[in-house]
């Protein structure tokens, strides 16, 4: 699951404009994923601050 | 849970958004204007230049409020650092145009859209559609008041780059990495400006891979300063190679950052089709965006203000179907689209260009007073100058 860093995520969208299964929602505070989220890691390669980790799911 | 009806609902306050809106409401339709944020205009998400013309044709007089800087002139540099000056002559009062304050500049369109009669709510997430069978009948959302769910006649998506409302309704809209650049800024202050009135833009793989970066003044002390790399092309966060190119400049280097912003703009072109039952989608959600300069205020406002007129008459005809709203996107088309493929184009040249051949362009182009920014002119001359280069740029002319 992608994770962002609210610290340095500046809410701009370009990972959810770019998520291929439309996981990502920006809302006004945080930006997250949902469970349909595949880890595929687009959103971390195009985020323009480097503010996205991707974590692996728990078993 | 609350609940409304309006005949048309917009998602999304920014320049389309708040144009569709006023637009519709001009026209009699009774309109409701969401935003998620709590603050129209924040965060910026873009480097803020905006031409005259279309502040003129949509009848909006500037506002020394939300113009932070006016640009006469365009300078582009090149790899080795060859400069090409373009200035502006032909143009009334001398502009090529503003650097805007976007956190007044979109205030002010949604005030413009509530003077017209639309109802604004801000802080509303809207995080899904109402279904009727296939048909969109409105959208829910959540609010610092709790839940709500609007019932409409038309959908305008006007929710940017991210366009989830046009996903929902089964549009492909995600954009891949050749379609987007990931752009990053800094508003910076205690700079030298040499030139006030001049937009700068720097050229290079290996300062801003598949992109550019620029410094748009705003007056004599600060600038918005950014980058754009293009999302395939991209080895690090865009910010990473901004830091690089202010710590190139000496201008830049001693500066102060004010503000970080950023965000994805889209540089596909259009999507394929803008309508879709009765959800119409607009600016940067549709991907009405200029692909060459990533600019896309203008024909976002344009866009918007011809989807408002559109569906608030069809609605006052009493006939809202896919066919009668597709007038939309027969307008917009006409009046941007051949103009955004051109540029679609341009930026395939561009980005197929190596950084000699940027450089040979430049020294092309160097020394020539064009009297008009227009790529067409651009293109006449480096027929005479340099015919060799001609046969990449032929599928421009």
């Amino acid at each position: 699951m992608m994770k962002v860093d609210a610290g340095v995520c500046i809410r701009c969208g370009a990972c959810a404009s770019v998520c291929p299964v439309n996981a990502i929602e920006v809302a006004d505070v945080r930006v997250q994923a949902d469970k349909s989220c595949t880890n595929c890691g687009i959103c971390m390669k195009i985020c323009p601050v480097g503010a996205i980790i991707l974590e692996r799911k728990k078993v | 849970m609350k609940e409304k009806k309006y005949d048309v609902v917009v998602v999304g306050a920014g320049p389309a958004g708040s144009m569709a809106a006023r637009a519709a409401a001009k026209a009699g339709a009774s309109v409701l204007l969401l935003d998620k944020r709590r603050e129209l205009g924040v965060p910026v998400q873009c480097g803020e230049a905006l031409a005259e013309e279309p502040l003129r044709d949509l009848g909006i007089e500037p506002n020394p409020r939300w113009i932070a800087g006016e640009v006469n002139a365009v300078r582009l540099i090149s790899p080795s650092g060859i400069e090409v000056s373009i200035a502006e002559k032909s143009v009334v009062h001398g502009k090529v145009g503003f650097i805007l304050d976007r956190k007044i500049f979109d205030k002010h369109l949604a005030m413009l859209a509530a003077k017209e009669g639309a109802d604004v709510r801000v802080g509303t997430l809207v995080d899904g559609l109402i279904m009727n069978g296939k048909k969109i009948s409105g959208v829910k959302a959540s609010s610092f008041d709790g839940r709500m769910e609007v019932r409409a006649d038309v959908v305008i998506a006007a929710d940017g780059v991210v366009s989830r409302v046009a996903r929902w309704a089964g549009v492909k809209t995600a954009l891949k990495p050749d379609d987007i650049e990931s752009c990053a800024q800094f508003q910076m202050v205690g700079i030298d400006v040499k030139s006030p009135k001049v937009m700068e833009f720097y050229f290079g793989s290996k300062i801003t891979p598949g992109g550019y970066a620029w410094i748009f003044p705003k007056g004599e002390e600060m600038a918005n300063v950014g980058i754009g790399i293009l999302g395939s092309r991209m080895q690090r966060p865009a910010i990473e190679y901004l830091k690089n190119f202010v710590d190139s400049r000496p201008e830049l280097k001693d500066g102060r950052v004010i503000e970080i912003n950023g965000g994805g703009v889209p540089v596909g072109g259009p999507i394929s089709k803008t309508v879709k039952d009765n959800l119409l989608i607009v600016g940067d959600a549709a991907r009405q965006v200029n692909a060459l300069t990533g600019g896309g205020i203008d024909s976002a406002m344009r866009a918007g203000d011809i989807a408002g007129d559109v569906a608030a008459n069809a609605i006052a005809s009493g006939d809202i179907s896919e066919k009668r709203l597709m007038e939309y996107e027969k307008r917009w088309r006409e009046q941007m689209g051949k103009r955004l493929e051109r540029y679609l184009k341009a930026k395939d040249v561009l980005l197929s260009m190596t950084d000699e051949e940027l450089d040979k362009l430049a020294k092309a182009l160097q020394g020539i007073e064009f009297d008009k920014i227009s790529l067409t002119d651009m293109l006449k001359v480096l027929t005479k100058v340099n015919p060799k280069l001609l046969l990449k740029l032929r599928g421009l002319m």
